[in-house]
């Protein structure tokens, strides 16, 4: 049994040692803590004024407007209107200063445009999202490789025929994943008991019921009524009768299936078809009004005789 | 009004901060069995008090390193030293770590002081480290091993609530986090304490019984048995805790259940229900009741408290799995999720998580090359 009393003198040196480390921390720290640093804040006051001084690398759609004016104004009247150029192209100083010539970045691939349009729960569901595999299969794409840019122009993405924003304004128009988690099929009926909501054919009856004997029955109203939330009970509306708009499902091309739908040689389609040259100007409704459903006045769906 | 969309596809905390409470853990646990013996006179565990001890040592350097492969700037991570914010939860842990990094340190020195002056007194480069560790004092008697004895009792009481600070705050971090309904609840810090000592014995024991075979020593069996209990207790608790918190908030059916019911049973149910539970929690929890309630042979009971202990050590990485990457696939709307598993070569990918937790134990044996961890160890023959 050890009996002796304790002895700390062999502990001197290693307390000395840890003292003098929390000295020497002390003083490193006191030369590391920058000058500025707590003035109006915790962080370097001169952090701001330094940022300040930064080269601007993103210059804004003005910057962009002095050459491309045209692309930019077609920008502006469509789906991507409220996209800055450089959310794509990379900041574009460098591109400004070598007065255009290369150092710009041009987007390739799927993934670029999924960025902002891959199918996610946490989306409202007013906002464009692609499944990819279910958009292939809708419109028969067979080709997996097939880009976004194969069909959508990226600064005109949906061939919009006015400016979005004179578009007439509607009331909201709901869709099922805006209650429902993951469902984005807004086709499927309502189950029994689902609670009223307004519908479009609650105003549209005549029109609802016409569409649903008709070949483009399985597709939901919005797919070609482009809806645009505005605020919180009412959205633009748009009927896209631009017939770029109606080839991006029907366009004839390569990397579609055969089930796909009707695929028309464009625009040769018109051409063969025209009797005579004001035929040429003629838009896929102007003939095939009876294939998507019947037309209705404004009074009739007002509830008005 | 020009934006580009919020974007929720990717999980940022990805497997490193797996990794990083799960290390932390076994540094926590670790450090309590090695306490059990200093601290408390548990003399049936004096067989791996000091393995457990420079256990936690060792996981202890390595604990921040997940968290700097993790960083886009590791060398900006000092700076909440230097420039400390105390309203920071993440600052904290500098602080913490730092703090006991140096108890524990001290503690090797002082419960390993005779082993380290044994090894002085040789010649070579080992012998030359020890003198510098020693700090050129090798003057030793029966006062001096009084103190350290006196001093390492202290130290190891002053390390307790430490360990429990250090993986507490850990479990603070996600606890806190009131926009993550998977992370937020007060509970999170007892649950991490409990599992980081489960997960602390399950890998004494399970390296213990591998060091043993590999050197041919006689398994020491009244501390298997000891550690077998102090195991299945703590699972126990630590299990539970976690099934409670999930009853309550199923039974309360805050806004929130709707889609952690969805999170569990759809993104979660294997590595959540089905791995950490109904496999990982079930089967070591009849293994070692088995073996705390029944004095079975020791062979078989070996085989199967190893295999509990190593299926405890899965489960708890599991629990540290589906907490952090289970957190981060729910949608902040709450209306739906996202998908994460980690690549193999990745910056923060399956290799280097791998060679991160290896590593500890390749120190371990570093270490035991300088002074013994088990000095009282018998050979089998």
């Amino acid at each position: 049994m050890d009996t002796k009393p304790p002895s700390y003198r062999h502990t001197t040196r290693l307390f000395l040692v840890i003292g003098i480390a929390l000295v020497l921390a002390v003083i490193v720290r006191s030369q590391l803590v920058p000058e500025s640093f707590g003035e109006i804040g915790h962080y370097r006051a001169d952090a701001i004024e330094e940022a300040t001084q930064f080269e601007l690398r993103h210059l804004g759609r003005e910057a962009c407007a002095e050459c491309h004016d045209d692309i930019v104004d077609l920008h502006a009247k469509d789906a991507h209107a409220r996209v800055p150029c450089e959310s794509c192209h990379g900041a574009g100083a460098k591109h400004v200063a070598a007065e255009g010539d290369g150092e710009i970045h041009r987007p390739e691939g799927k993934q670029v445009c999924l960025i902002c349009h891959r199918m996610l729960a946490a989306r409202p569901g007013e906002f464009a999202q692609i499944d990819v595999e279910a958009h292939f299969a809708f419109v028969g794409v067979e080709d997996p490789q097939t880009l976004c840019v194969d069909c959508h122009s990226p600064h005109e993405p949906l061939f919009m025929d006015r400016d979005l924003r004179q578009a007439r304004l509607h009331p909201l128009i709901h869709r099922c994943r805006d209650c429902h988690i993951g469902r984005t099929d807004d086709t499927l009926p309502r189950p029994e008991g689902h609670p009223a909501i307004f519908e479009c054919d609650y105003c549209h009856a005549e029109v609802a019921a016409g569409f649903a004997e008709r070949p483009h029955n399985g597709v939901r109203c919005t797919a070609c009524h482009l809806f645009f939330k505005e605020t919180e009970s009412a959205g633009r509306i748009l009927r896209d009768s631009d017939p770029r708009f109606c080839l991006l499902c029907h366009r004839d091309a390569p990397f579609r299936s055969d089930d796909a739908p009707p695929g028309i040689d464009w625009p040769d389609h018109r051409e063969t078809m025209a009797e005579d040259d004001n035929d040429l100007d003629k838009r896929c409704i102007d003939c095939h009004q009876d294939r998507i459903h019947p037309l209705q006045t404004r009074t009739a769906a007002a509830g008005e005789e | 009004m020009d934006f580009v969309f919020p974007n929720e596809q990717n999980v940022t905390w990805t497997v490193m901060i797996v990794l990083y409470p799960y290390i932390t853990g076994l540094v926590a646990g670790a450090f309590i069995v090695s306490s059990l013996y200093h601290v408390f006179g548990r003399v049936e565990l004096k067989a791996v008090a000091r393995f457990s001890l420079a256990s936690a040592f060792v996981f202890l350097l390595f604990a921040p390193l997940p968290l700097l492969m993790h960083l886009g700037q590791p060398q900006r991570a000092f700076n909440i030293m230097i420039t400390p914010n105390f309203n920071s939860a993440m600052a904290g842990f500098g602080f913490i770590y730092t703090a006991y990094l140096i108890v524990v340190v001290m503690e090797i020195w002082f419960v390993m002081r005779h082993s380290f002056i044994a090894r002085a007194r040789g010649s070579g480069p080992i012998a030359w480290l020890c003198r510098v560790i020693l700090l050129g004092n090798l003057h030793e008697d029966d006062s001096t091993r009084a103190a350290d004895h006196k001093i390492a009792k202290f130290l190891a009481g002053l390390g307790i609530p430490m360990a429990c600070l250090l993986h507490g705050y850990v479990g603070f971090l996600f606890g806190s986090l009131k926009a993550n309904p998977w992370w937020s609840t007060p509970l999170m810090f007892v649950i991490f304490i409990f599992s980081a000592i489960v997960s602390g014995i399950a890998v004494l024991i399970f390296h213990y019984m591998i060091v043993a075979r590999l050197n041919g020593w006689k398994l020491d069996q009244p501390c298997v048995r000891s550690m077998t209990k102090y195991l299945w207790g703590f699972m126990i608790i630590a299990v539970s805790l976690e099934l409670l918190e999930l009853m309550s908030i199923a039974y309360k059916q805050t806004e929130e259940w709707e889609v952690l019911d969805m999170l569990i049973r759809e993104k979660l149910w294997i590595s959540y229900v089905i791995l950490q539970y109904l496999v990982f929690s079930l089967i070591p929890f009849f293994l070692l009741g088995i073996n705390s309630l029944f004095n079975l042979r020791d062979r078989i009971t070996n085989a199967m408290v190893w295999t509990a202990a190593t299926m405890l050590l899965v489960q708890v990485l599991l629990m540290r799995w589906n907490v952090v990457v289970g957190g981060q696939l729910v949608s902040k709307s709450m209306r739906g999720f996202t998908d994460y598993f980690p690549g193999l070569w990745e910056k923060e990918g399956i290799a280097v998580a791998v060679v991160i937790f290896t590593l500890p134990f390749g120190i371990l044996w570093v270490f035991n090359k300088i002074v013994p961890l088990f000095p009282d160890a018998v050979s089998r023959d």
